[in-house]
């Protein structure tokens, strides 16, 4: 027994910060996600919001005082107040229910999004790093057209020529969304196919698929993993952007966007676009809070000043 | 660099076509009559009208003969008549173009605010002054443009009646003599006060609303582009030199701040030139967003391929300007292309 005690005993009484690592190994994780996460409030902030959201999305059903869509013509345009926390719209809809429902949309709409963009980005600058030569230069030429439009326009037009409806919305996105994916990950590829390890796994006469998915993809999964996420809330903004031009979801669906655009020409009635506003406000700043927390965090030069 | 911009000056003509081609394609996967929809139903009575329109634009050839004959009458500046005004839509451009570019300076000169907002943060890093700005920041790029000037509307118009909303000027009032386009400094220079004051009235929401969506960019930039300069050796230098912090700060580090932040306040005027659309929709500011958007959503495919060509063209020129900027701001980069 006693033996047993002088053995554990060094790695007890190690020097604060000689035995740094050691201490944090001995840490558990959830300790090191709290102690993480005081450290970067705007980071906790932001999660709690996309975490509330998400429960809201999936329990709208349970929590909704109203039926979205159900039509109350009596109580059309009620300020908020009494059954009707977040008013009602020109059509005697409870605002707050289609508030809580809009998250169902909102939310899988932009997940999904940059996602796919993500996905077709990847694999387009996987393909045009790694080939390099004229598919490279056909693929990045194409990139710049679409980057010589605004995103806006271009999403727009698209939207507008495909006409209106919630995945012609998507797809226009979708269009004008890739290429920046593309670019990211072709320029990351390029550094990482002069690697030792690359190289080796081409001398040994491996497939460029095989490479491009067992050497490279670990290797940019990572980092476009984060970019991604960060991005949710942009594809959050530009949706909402689309359906409140009227180029998106119908008119009568509890959508954020096309709900503030209802209540746009009303002056009087402000909680019609007040509310649904914040609502997309919120989501996106969720995520910006996230993304600038880990930019901050992941950003070696910034190091030294960490104490 | 100079090789580069060559190259990029090369790429110029190719991208127009290119972007003259999506524009092309774009407009032709509308689902609408084009003949009907720009000479109306009156025209149908009417066959010569419909033949010599479908000559000018080639309408009774293939697809291919039908771009070829666009970008033909596009480089002699005819861009077709807009099926929503009935005028052309060259004349259209014409006006909405300075619309769109007094919106955006007066914007991007408010978002100029942003970038001793991002040095402050910066200098005092991860302190409370550092978290404000960067709240604002983050505020500022994540709050919906249209929300934001909804929001606006409400209270200093409808509630306030501070600010009129709607066009450049209060209805009934005659537009300066053009000389810039731009209705303030024209109004300036003829001396048309009355036309000055709407002009300055009318534009002060819209502006403030669209340097709202920039501000944020351009904070977070200069503080980070400052944090980058403040962690370098010839700062360390300095320091170690004697020289005062105010000294160390204004004389050294200060110019490697501004050269990227240039650029990126360049940058954000590109895209606020080309990405008013909401903004300018809301308010009903008569310039390229708005057009941009009348045209799309009323299926006015001229319109839609002439200002979706004009806002390319700008972007890019935009573009090829900031990266000159660099050149000429820049030393390090001057020296490298002699």
């Amino acid at each position: 027994m006693e033996l047993k005690v002088d053995k554990i005993k060094p790695t007890l009484t190690v020097q604060p910060g000689a035995g740094d690592a050691r201490l944090k190994s001995r840490r558990s994780t959830s300790q090191r996600v709290v102690r993480f996460l005081r450290s970067n409030p705007l980071m906790l902030i932001g999660l709690l919001i996309i975490s509330a959201w998400i429960i809201i999305a999936i329990l709208a059903p349970f929590i909704a005082p109203f039926d979205p869509v159900k039509q109350i013509f009596k109580d059309r345009n009620k300020p908020p107040g009494g059954a009707y926390l977040f008013g009602t719209d020109e059509l005697g809809r409870d605002i707050f229910s289609r508030v809580l429902y809009g998250a169902q949309l909102s939310l899988p709409i932009g997940f999904i999004l940059i996602l796919a963009a993500s996905f077709i980005g990847t694999i387009v600058g996987l393909i045009s790093g790694y080939f390099g030569g004229w598919v490279d230069e056909v693929m990045m030429r194409f990139t710049d057209l679409i980057f010589a439009f605004p995103t806006i326009i271009l999403a727009m037009t698209i939207a507008a020529a495909l006409g209106r409806s919630l995945i012609n919305a998507v797809i226009a996105i979708l269009i004008v969304w890739w290429p920046a994916y593309a670019r990211t990950v072709r320029s990351v590829v390029l550094t990482i196919k002069s690697q030792d390890y690359v190289l080796a796994s081409r001398a040994v006469g491996a497939r460029p698929l095989r490479i491009m998915l067992k050497q490279i993809f670990p290797n940019i999964l990572a980092p476009v993993l984060v970019i991604t996420f960060i991005d949710i809330g942009n594809g959050i903004l530009i949706f909402s952007g689309l359906s409140f031009l009227g180029l998106g979801p119908k008119p009568t669906d509890a959508e954020w966007g096309v709900m503030t655009a209802a209540g746009v020409s009303n002056l009087d009635a402000w909680w019609r676009t007040t509310f649904p506003g914040l609502a997309i406000a919120s989501v996106v700043l969720a995520f910006n809070f996230i993304g600038d927390s880990l930019r901050d965090l992941l950003d070696p030069r910034f190091k030294q000043t960490e104490r | 660099m100079t090789q580069y911009l060559i190259r990029r000056l090369l790429l110029l003509p190719f991208m127009l076509v290119g972007i003259s081609l999506i524009a092309f394609i774009l407009s032709h996967s509308v689902p609408a009559d084009p003949v009907n929809a720009a000479l109306g139903e009156g025209a149908i009575g009417k066959p010569e009208l419909v033949k010599a329109y479908k000559e000018h634009w080639g309408l009774d050839k293939s697809l291919p003969e039908q771009y070829l004959v666009y970008l033909w009458n596009l480089s002699h500046g005819d861009l077709g008549t807009s099926i929503i005004s009935r005028r052309s839509v060259a004349e259209d451009l014409g006006e909405a173009i300075p619309a769109t570019f007094e919106l955006a300076t007066a914007a991007i000169l408010i978002s100029l605010l942003g970038v001793p907002l991002g040095i402050i943060a910066a200098l005092k890093h991860r302190k409370f002054l550092d978290g404000i700005i960067r709240f604002f920041s983050l505020v500022g790029s994540s709050v919906p443009v249209f929300w934001l000037a909804y929001m606006a509307i409400f209270l200093f118009y409808a509630q306030l009646s501070i600010f009129p909303v709607g066009d450049r000027l209060d209805t009934g009032l005659a537009p300066p003599n053009r000389i810039t386009g731009f209705y303030t400094i024209d109004s300036l220079v003829t001396g048309r006060w009355d036309a000055l004051g709407s002009a300055l009235r009318h534009l002060i929401l819209p502006a403030i609303v669209l340097s709202l969506t920039t501000i944020g960019t351009i904070i977070r930039v200069s503080r980070t582009i400052t944090l980058d300069v403040l962690h370098q050796d010839y700062l360390r230098t300095a320091r170690s030199k004697g020289l005062r912090e105010f000294v160390v700060i204004s004389k050294h580090a200060l110019p490697n701040i501004l050269v990227p932040v240039v650029t990126v306040i360049s940058l954000s005027y590109g895209s606020l030139l080309s990405g008013t659309v909401l903004t300018e929709t809301i308010f009903s500011w008569p310039g390229l967003g708005r057009y941009a958007f009348q045209s799309a959503t009323k299926l006015d495919f001229p319109g839609i391929m002439g200002v979706s060509i004009i806002i390319a063209l700008i972007y890019i020129t935009i573009n090829l300007i900031v990266d000159l900027l660099y050149a000429v701001l820049d030393p390090r980069i001057r020296t490298k292309a002699a």
